[in-house]
């Protein structure tokens, strides 16, 4: 799990700011891999947000990639930068939050919140991303 | 009589369809042997009908119709989606969606060629976990992502391309698409 300063589970996680420098994985279902690509449509909220991991709290893409239900049907892509996907020319801007999510006691679980269903949005975060995990890899 | 067959031997295929009737998908990828005839019934100003006959000249159809016509066969697998396809609650995709997408592809693809000469790439088409249907381009020339949503849905299917920096978006009526998009697009 990503809580790699063993730091305790529970309501002492306190939520912080992201920088703006700081790096986001992010999991995608296979599902979304298609004729070699990757889909627009893996983004998408669910419960209001399009959830992510905070790479200070989840150093590296094959811990993000056990965070899946899945982990072996799910690769991962990053987001270089969360200030890039704030600086996303849509209204009002997308926010990324820290949201550690205590119940599967991931520390670095993050939502990016705000309207993902416009196609110009979906394109320029898939411009973005770069890809870390292939969805097809063997788990590590 | 036969200078009107030379006249027209060259004629492709979709022009002349596109005076007498549409052009169906399963007339996209049709081998005419040379030699071989075929007619054509369209009306002309004066509401007579007129019929020409075309010699085949050897010339073989648009093969890039035959890869989205193959595309298209392919994606109807998208309407068996089970519930939660993605493993985090998307919704299936209902047949009359599928539809909606394909139609509006194929009348893309006949703009394109028509207006611009230009047969376009075949795209990804693909589900959303909202139960709409994506048509994806990302090609060198340009990017383009079409969203074809539910007819029941509360938001409007939209488009958004882009060119070497230049950019096109707005809402898109699958029932009655309009493609002027495509000239930044596609054109030369």
């Amino acid at each position: 799990l990503c809580n790699p300063d063993d730091t305790p589970a529970g309501p002492d996680w306190p939520k912080e700011d992201i920088p703006d420098g700081d790096l986001l994985y992010m999991r995608v279902h296979k599902s979304y891999f298609r004729n070699g690509q990757l889909q627009p449509a893996v983004f998408r909220d669910i419960e209001g947000g399009m959830s992510v991991n905070w790479q200070k709290y989840c150093p590296t893409a094959a811990n993000a990639r056990r965070l899946a239900k899945t982990p072996a049907d799910n690769g991962i892509i990053s987001f270089p930068t969360a200030g890039a996907v704030r600086a996303i020319a849509t209204e009002p801007r997308l926010r990324v939050e820290h949201t550690p999510d205590f119940e599967k006691l991931d520390r670095s679980h993050a939502e990016v919140i705000g309207d993902k269903k416009a196609a110009d949005v979906r394109v320029a975060l898939l411009k973005l991303s770069v890809w870390e995990i292939a969805v097809d890899a063997p788990l590590a | 009589m036969a200078s009107n067959l030379a006249r027209r031997r060259d004629t492709h295929i979709d022009e002349w369809r596109r005076d007498s009737k549409p052009l169906q998908p399963d007339q996209w990828q049709v081998s005419v042997p040379t030699g071989s005839t075929c007619t054509a019934t369209y009306y002309g100003y004066s509401g007579e009908p007129r019929t020409h006959v075309y010699v085949a000249s050897g010339f073989t159809r648009a093969p890039r119709f035959a890869a989205l016509q193959s595309a298209i066969d392919d994606s109807k697998a998208l309407t068996n989606l089970p519930a939660d396809w993605d493993e985090a609650g998307a919704k299936p995709i209902a047949k009359a969606t599928w539809e909606s997408a394909v139609e509006a592809l194929r009348a893309a693809a006949r703009t394109s060629f028509r207006r611009f000469n230009y047969a376009l790439p075949v795209p990804s088409i693909g589900p959303c976990a909202d139960g709409s249907v994506d048509l994806y381009w990302n090609t060198q020339k340009f990017t383009l992502l079409i969203n074809v949503q539910p007819n029941d849905s509360a938001k409007a299917s939209d488009f958004y391309g882009e060119r070497e920096g230049a950019k096109v978006q707005g809402v898109f009526d699958p029932a009655a698409p309009k493609f002027d998009f495509l000239t930044l697009l596609v054109q030369p």
